[in-house]
């Protein structure tokens, strides 16, 4: 209960950040996708269950504010938190860290699923444009950002366990 | 694994078929009837709209301050430029006042209606916008409540920007026309010729949007101010949409097509105005 009301406090500030307190300078133009970063670190980090989970309300926000029908975001959120968390079940995250691999797995799933669904079936076929007008900016401000923000993942979530474990021991 | 992967309560794979299931079923849902997806927004609408009010003008803050310090140095410049400019147009707008006296008078002895009335318009800050670097569209806060509907035209520094495509309690989703796939019925103010301003990210990278179905008859030049035009079924016609900048035949010499520059920057927009006006409803009735 307290993990997901964490989470939810998480999500929340990374929606603000990426949507209104970026939006308010007109010199950034291209917006890192932090909702993105959160998914796939706590997706990496906690598995699929936790990563489905914020991928899940990470989307359905932002299908709420700005898309005509809601759930396409979402899908692709979920999508990409689940096949994440199978990624760190092969792995073990505590020695194995790589957070700009897992950037750009994401970030190019992230896009592909947007183009093929909404562009190349609405008939734009101009993936070469896409690609480097659309696709390599974000996905270098969102490697930058990913450096940043994953070791501050990384750290909540140890807060978080211990916050459960000392919970549990003092319950019992 | 010493941390607890697998919740026992929930199978992942299980879950992930929920998720699923609940996205699609949005996905139908939301493109069959707006009544859900509407009370699914008012709902969030009540929570969140107050804090995303404060973080952007936490970020309007903090940007502007960055801004501030590095624009100084340019407004001088910018200031004398602007003063000569407001000269000349001073002295156009007399020109232009007397000029609509005269119209105003044939009209009045041609009995005609105009052609291109006065919109009534409603202003609103823009307070959030789409992160996703694929579509341009930004929330307002404005609402229902003072009047906002979906369909309604949202102009900027005098030109076209977008039209509202959800509205909720207190805000309302703008999405803007240089979006792939937002198609506007347009006109040369000139010539009256038709023709289709179609929106395309790739190009407005170079600052540009698509002009097309120009048929081959059609008087469109470079130059030519575009506007939307009276057919179009949601916009309401006379709105400046920018200026042709290349006209080319198409290939198969059937028609012809083109670029134009929209009037409005939009990079740098921070609020607009909404014309309450609505085409629709007045085609309907």
């Amino acid at each position: 209960m307290k993990r997901a009301f964490v989470y939810f406090l998480l999500i929340l500030a990374a929606f603000f950040l990426q949507n209104n307190v970026f939006a308010a300078s007109p010199l950034i133009l291209t917006v890192p996708n932090i909702m993105l970063i959160l998914v796939f670190s706590f997706g990496f980090i906690r598995g699929s269950v936790d990563g489905m989970c914020i991928g899940f309300v990470c989307g359905l926000l932002l299908d709420i504010f700005f898309s005509e029908t809601l759930g396409f975001s979402a899908l692709i959120y979920t999508l990409l938190g689940y096949g994440i968390g199978l990624l760190g079940r092969l792995y073990f995250t505590e020695f194995v860290d790589m957070p700009l691999l897992l950037c750009l797995i994401s970030d190019l799933f992230y896009h592909i699923g947007i183009f093929i669904f909404a562009f190349a079936l609405n008939g734009q076929f101009n993936f070469g444009a896409y690609f480097t007008g659309v696709i390599i900016p974000e996905l270098l401000y969102t490697a930058l950002m990913t450096l940043v923000l994953y070791p501050l993942f990384r750290k909540t979530e140890k807060l978080i366990t211990r916050w459960e474990t000392r919970r549990t021991r003092s319950f019992v | 694994m010493a941390d607890k992967r697998n919740n026992p309560s929930m199978r992942p794979h299980t879950g992930l078929l929920i998720l699923v299931g609940v996205c699609l079923f949005l996905l139908l849902l939301s493109s069959f009837s707006s009544g859900f997806s509407n009370a699914l927004r008012s709902g969030v609408d009540a929570v969140l709209m107050p804090m995303q009010k404060g973080m952007n003008t936490a970020g309007r803050y903090l940007f502007g301050r960055i801004e501030e310090y590095s624009e100084l140095s340019q407004v001088r410049e910018v200031n004398e430029l602007l003063s000569n400019e407001l000269a000349v147009l001073r002295a156009e707008n007399a020109r232009l006042r007397l000029r609509e006296n005269e119209l105003d008078e044939m009209r009045r002895l041609l009995d005609m209606a105009e052609q291109y009335p006065q919109y009534d318009t409603v202003g609103a800050h823009i307070i959030g916008k789409n992160s996703s670097n694929w579509y341009r569209s930004f929330l307002i806060d404005k609402g229902s409540r003072d009047g906002i509907r979906v369909n309604m035209n949202v102009l900027a520094d005098g030109g076209l920007v977008g039209i509202v495509t959800a509205v909720s309690e207190n805000y309302a989703t703008v999405s803007t026309i240089i979006n792939d796939a937002q198609y506007v019925s347009a006109m040369s103010a000139r010539s009256e010729s038709s023709c289709i301003v179609a929106g395309n990210l790739s190009l407005y990278a170079e600052g540009m949007l698509e002009l097309q179905n120009i048929g081959m008859d059609e008087d469109i030049a470079v130059g030519d101010m575009i506007v939307t035009s009276n057919i179009s079924a949601l916009y309401v016609p006379g709105l400046l949409i920018g200026f042709v900048d290349s006209v080319e035949q198409e290939p198969n010499h059937l028609q012809k097509s083109g670029r134009i520059r929209p009037a409005v920057n939009f990079d740098t927009l921070d609020s607009v105005l909404i014309v309450t006006t609505l085409k629709i409803s007045e085609n309907g009735q």
